[in-house]
């Protein structure tokens, strides 16, 4: 040994020290070196092996128990989304065949007795699949048809031997009313992907935890079973009426058919909230077979499309046409150029407004529809005739940057921020204060901007609730497996947009719209409704197309409901013209008016039949109840239902009721006017 | 020489060794990682719902054991020199504790007692206390230990708390590593081949002898090893369902908490059985990946015992080095079915209070040895 060290110092490891410390050291990276060694060994050799073996105890003794996809239900608690419990009858070959093959036999014949298989076809491909213990035969049995076996199996005085089936539940995703409301629920894809609508939107609510039930084996080698029960999702309260979005979906087949538009739309809303009561476009679907193109094709044209072909056509009926199309609104627009005007360019309630008939902008000369103008006309009376003359008026007075920042207030080129995927902002489409003069002259009556039909129902009701702008939503709750609630959308206030006073005389010109303006063919017997129509020449100019609109509202005082229609290019006889969109408008809100219990506010209710019609049952229970509650508020409204009169004669026939009365005043053609 | 002496000069700067800590530190972190994936769901099923239990146990260990191992590394290991004896009949003593109202009993075996906020098993404190008292026995008497009949005494003081832990806890794994690490700090204090060779046979004949004799031993065990699928009733299981879970990880693994195997199947997948769960989720890449981390943290060392102060020192990371070592090996020697099974954790990553503070403690006198070091000495 080494003598380390000097007198003091102590002891050191010495040299012999270290190489046998390196030997203890190479023994050990050598025997890690053959436990790296074995673990790829086990990796190569039985890698494969043991991952069926993992994946085969899995379905062995171990098992998923799948979570239930939470329901959406409608605002009064109809099931509009579901998901039912369906089962998979799983062949074990490997225990068919135990015991001697003493199993085969009656197992086979009882699934024969209670399925109808063929004995023969089970037996052979037992004995082609003898090694296995996991053989999916049949999917989405409903427990119905698997009772019988059930019973049979259970039944072990009788029936020792049936041995080696079992199920699996699982759960399909069930749509009652098929097409109804489709674009607002979606669908989901496999392994409950929401897809579209509330169902892609609210997904992480809906969707649950899955459970598992296993066994092992404990210390005493004793087989314990474990089950871990599966969280549910949660259930979607939405704020859509079942009954409204029914009343608003038939009309729209109808209307479909008879105008053969390139689309029409209807969103129905409360105004007092911004909850969603019905949303539809023209292109529906079965949420149940979302895939199904053939109600717009033919087989041979549907066989012939490339995939992409197939994507955007599916893609076409998907979309959400009332959130994800824009277009130019239109008169529609006229109510927020002039409340800008009444609140920031100091317009007195009282002003009026001379309508020459043209007005000279930035060189162009943009003419009113009414091509010998309008006169002299007050702020009520502009919203009433449509005058675009007033409007151009309106918006130079208030300048652009006050237009462009209530362009903005109103929430147009910005998205509301509706609860439902894929909504439009058309941001790029609205015009900033940049704008040219003659983009603020078009601009003021609704021409050169697009909008979405959610965010013109949801501007136009913050105009008339007293200037609160709610965000539109279509889910109210989120409710729990239990029923109890987990999160509650009330209403959501955003800004206030304009004073209550500004409100007042926009509602104003909108009820003289639909006594004596453009709008009378949509009146009600009954009821004062309140309104504006659009007319929207669209792009390119010149070819004779519009986008026809109306926007209304019910009651008068206190708005309870907003309407908004768009037809888009109808194919009609003649001219296009907003008659084509009001008698939509009116079938619609005749039936949801007594339905949402809104009933016609003078007496004048049993005489002119316009109950005749009714769409539930409920109606005439809740009529008398209203009936007493009416002679409450009847002095107020009774005078202005007197100038009501005109709405008497569109009873008859709704195709035809547009007429001469109407033609003077009624087409608001901005058209001829709005080039660029 | 002169060379020799280059080398001492430069690795004498360590101070505080900075690779060994941050590696403990390292294996410590994704050993929480791993102790949670592979506990919470037995934990949310065993404690109804709190699926961090076996994590927050652990972390409250770990953190015992961190402020342990800084007052180790902050002390001067040389005053333990005088309470080695001390400290080895105290912790021998401490044995007889889990036969007192102070034992607890767990799956079968009496293995641990409490102190109140934790539980300590007595084999632990025991692994520490062996190091500390050869380490000061063969540096002080360095050359009087050549001979074979002084080692086999030596050995023989290891023995004996080997023996006690073997008969009155029941531990034959914790038996076989306290006695191997007497066997490792003699192979590398001693010079002597023969007596290398005699102390090897006496451990295996011993560790027959016990099996054999007192242990309950089964023929069945070597059958289960040979063959674990078609003795799965006998024990097979457990094993079979490791290999499947380090077979069916693949190269890369599963995923982070994607083990399926830890549902059940590897029962108690947090302790022993661990590294099947690590191949599983990370695959053979994560599995060889923490092989080659315990080689670092034991060439470290190897590092340092060479260029410790005195022998003393030296021999105590020695000691620290075959206990992490034969553990390490012992362990996934078992998980991969090379040799039958014992009940041997995974330093550092598998689940145990104890195992985690001792060894933290262990890695402090490690520290305080480099931390000692003087600069530039003269050979």
């Amino acid at each position: 040994m080494e003598r380390t060290g000097r007198k003091k110092e102590p002891i050191r490891f010495t040299r012999g020290m270290r190489k046998r410390l390196l030997f203890v050291f190479s023994f050990v990276v050598l025997g890690l070196g053959i436990l790296c060694g074995r673990l790829i060994y086990i990796y190569k050799t039985q890698g494969d092996d043991y991952t069926i073996n993992v994946l085969e105890q899995q379905n062995y003794t171990s098992k998923t128990i799948p979570y239930r996809r939470g329901d959406i239900v409608d605002r009064n608690g109809v099931t509009l989304a579901t998901s039912i419990k369906v089962y998979n009858l799983i062949l074990d070959p490997k225990i068919m065949l135990s015991d001697g093959g003493k199993y085969l036999q009656p197992t086979v014949e009882a699934l024969n007795e209670c399925f109808g298989y063929d004995v023969s076809e089970i037996t052979k491909l037992v004995n082609e699949n003898s090694k296995r213990s996991y053989y999916i035969y049949e999917k989405k049995l409903t427990y119905e048809q698997i009772e019988q076996f059930l019973a049979m199996q259970e039944d072990t005085e009788n029936n020792p031997y049936i041995q080696g089936v079992w199920f699996e539940s699982e759960f399909e995703r069930k749509y009652p009313f098929s097409n109804l409301a489709c674009n607002v629920i979606g669908f989901t894809s496999a392994g409950n992907v929401g897809t579209w609508g509330i169902e892609e939107y609210y997904n992480s609510y809906l969707n649950g935890i899955d459970g598992r039930e296993y066994g092992y084996v404990n210390n005493d080698n004793i087989m314990e079973q474990v089950k871990k029960p599966a969280e549910n999702g949660n259930s979607i309260v939405s704020t859509i009426d079942f009954n409204v979005q029914t009343i608003v979906e038939k009309w729209i087949k109808y209307y479909t058919e008879f105008y053969t538009p390139e689309n029409l739309g209807v969103v129905i809303m409360d105004p007092t909230n911004g909850e969603i009561l019905a949303m539809a476009g023209m292109n529906s679907y079965d949420l149940n077979n979302p895939r199904d193109l053939s109600a717009y094709f033919t087989e041979e044209e549907i066989s012939a499309m490339t995939d992409e072909q197939m994507v955007a056509e599916l893609n076409k009926i998907w979309r959400n046409y009332c959130i994800s199309d824009t277009f130019e609104p239109g008169s529609t627009a006229k109510p927020f150029t002039l409340a800008a005007a009444l609140e920031e360019a100091s317009f007195e309630p009282n002003k009026t407004f001379v309508c020459d008939g043209t007005e000279e902008v930035g060189g162009w000369t943009i003419g009113c529809h009414k091509e010998e103008g309008h006169g002299q006309i007050s702020i009520q009376q502009s919203i009433a005739y449509s005058c675009n003359d007033a409007m151009m008026q309106a918006a130079v007075a208030q300048g652009k940057v006050i237009f462009a920042d209530y362009q903005n207030r109103f929430n147009f080129g910005l998205k509301t921020g509706i609860d439902l995927p894929g909504e439009e902002s058309c941001a790029a489409l609205v015009k900033d204060a940049n704008m040219g003069d003659a983009d603020l002259a078009t601009n003021s009556f609704g021409q050169n901007f697009n909008v979405t039909m959610v965010q013109m129902a949801a501007a136009f009701s913050s105009a008339i609730n007293g200037g609160y702008y709610y965000q539109p939503h279509v889910v109210k709750e989120i409710l729990n497996e239990n029923g109890g609630v987990v999160e509650s959308f009330d209403k959501t206030l955003v800004k206030q947009v304009m004073t209550s006073e500004t409100s007042e005389i926009l509602k104003e010109g909108l009820k003289m719209c639909v006594e004596s303006g453009t709008g009378t063919s949509v009146a009600i017997d009954g009821y004062t409704i309140s309104g504006k129509t659009g007319t929207a020449e669209k792009y390119p100019r010149g070819t004779d197309e519009y986008l026809l609109s109306f926007v209304g509202f019910a009651p008068y005082d206190t708005p309870e409901v907003v309407c908004y229609v768009v037809l888009d290019n109808p194919v009609v006889e003649g001219e296009q013209m907003t008659k084509h969109v009001l008698c939509i408008w009116k079938d619609i809100m005749s039936e949801v008016l007594p339905y949402l219990d809104i009933y016609a506010e003078s007496q004048t209710i049993d005489g002119n039949g316009e109950t005749e019609d009714p769409d539930g049952s409920v109606f005439d229970k809740d009529q008398i109840d209203q009936m007493n509650q009416d002679a409450g508020y009847t002095d107020v409204d009774i005078p202005d239902d007197g100038d009501n009169n005109d709405g008497n004669n569109d009873d008859q026939n709704q195709n035809s009721n547009g007429d001469s009365n109407n033609d003077n005043q009624n087409t608001d053609d901005d058209s001829d006017n709005s080039d660029e | 020489m002169s060379e020799n002496k280059r080398k001492r000069n430069k690795a004498s700067r360590m101070g505080v060794d900075y690779s060994l800590l941050v590696v403990v530190g390292f294996l410590l972190g994704f050993g929480l990682v791993m102790l949670y994936s592979s506990s919470y769901y037995s934990a949310s099923i065993k404690f109804d719902g709190d699926s961090a239990w076996y994590l927050k146990k652990q972390i409250i260990s770990t953190a015992i054991g961190i402020v342990a191992m800084l007052f180790f590394m902050a002390v001067d290991y040389k005053c333990w020199r005088k309470y080695t004896w001390a400290i080895f009949i105290a912790a021998t003593l401490s044995i007889f504790l889990v036969l007192t109202p102070l034992g607890i009993e767990a799956n079968g075996a009496r293995r641990w007692f409490s102190l109140g906020i934790t539980s300590v098993q007595p084999a632990e404190i025991v692994k520490i206390a062996v190091i500390l008292l050869l380490a000061a026995i063969l540096s002080a008497n360095i050359k009087k230990v050549n001979g074979l009949l002084p080692m086999l005494f030596v050995f023989a003081i290891a023995l004996v708390p080997a023996g006690l832990v073997f008969f009155v806890t029941d531990n034959f794994s914790s038996a076989i590593i306290i006695a191997a690490i007497g066997v490792i700090m003699l192979i590398v204090a001693c010079r002597n081949n023969k007596g290398f060779i005699a102390l090897m046979i006496i451990l295996l004949a011993l560790a027959v002898i016990a099996l054999v004799f007192f242990g309950g031993f089964r023929a069945t065990r070597i059958m289960v090893w040979l063959n674990p699928e078609q003795y799965s009733n006998e024990g097979g299981f457990q094993v079979l369902q490791g290999l499947y879970a380090i077979g069916s990880g693949g190269l890369f693994g599963k995923g982070l908490g994607q083990s399926v195997q830890k549902l059940g199947f590897v029962p108690e997948a947090q302790n022993d059985m661990i590294f099947s769960i690590i191949c599983e989720e990370l695959g053979l890449f994560g599995g060889i990946a923490v092989l080659l981390l315990f080689a670092f943290l034991i060439w470290r060392f190897m590092v340092v015992a060479t260029n410790a102060d005195d022998l003393f020192g030296s021999l105590i990371v020695v000691g620290v080095m075959a206990h992490i070592a034969v553990q390490v090996i012992l362990n996934v020697a078992v998980v991969t079915n090379t040799m039958p099974n014992t009940g041997v954790t995974l330093p550092f990553i598998s689940y145990g209070g104890s195992s985690v503070l001792f060894l933290l403690s262990e890695i402090g006198l490690v520290l305080s040895v480099a931390r000692h070091t003087r600069r530039g000495r003269e050979v």
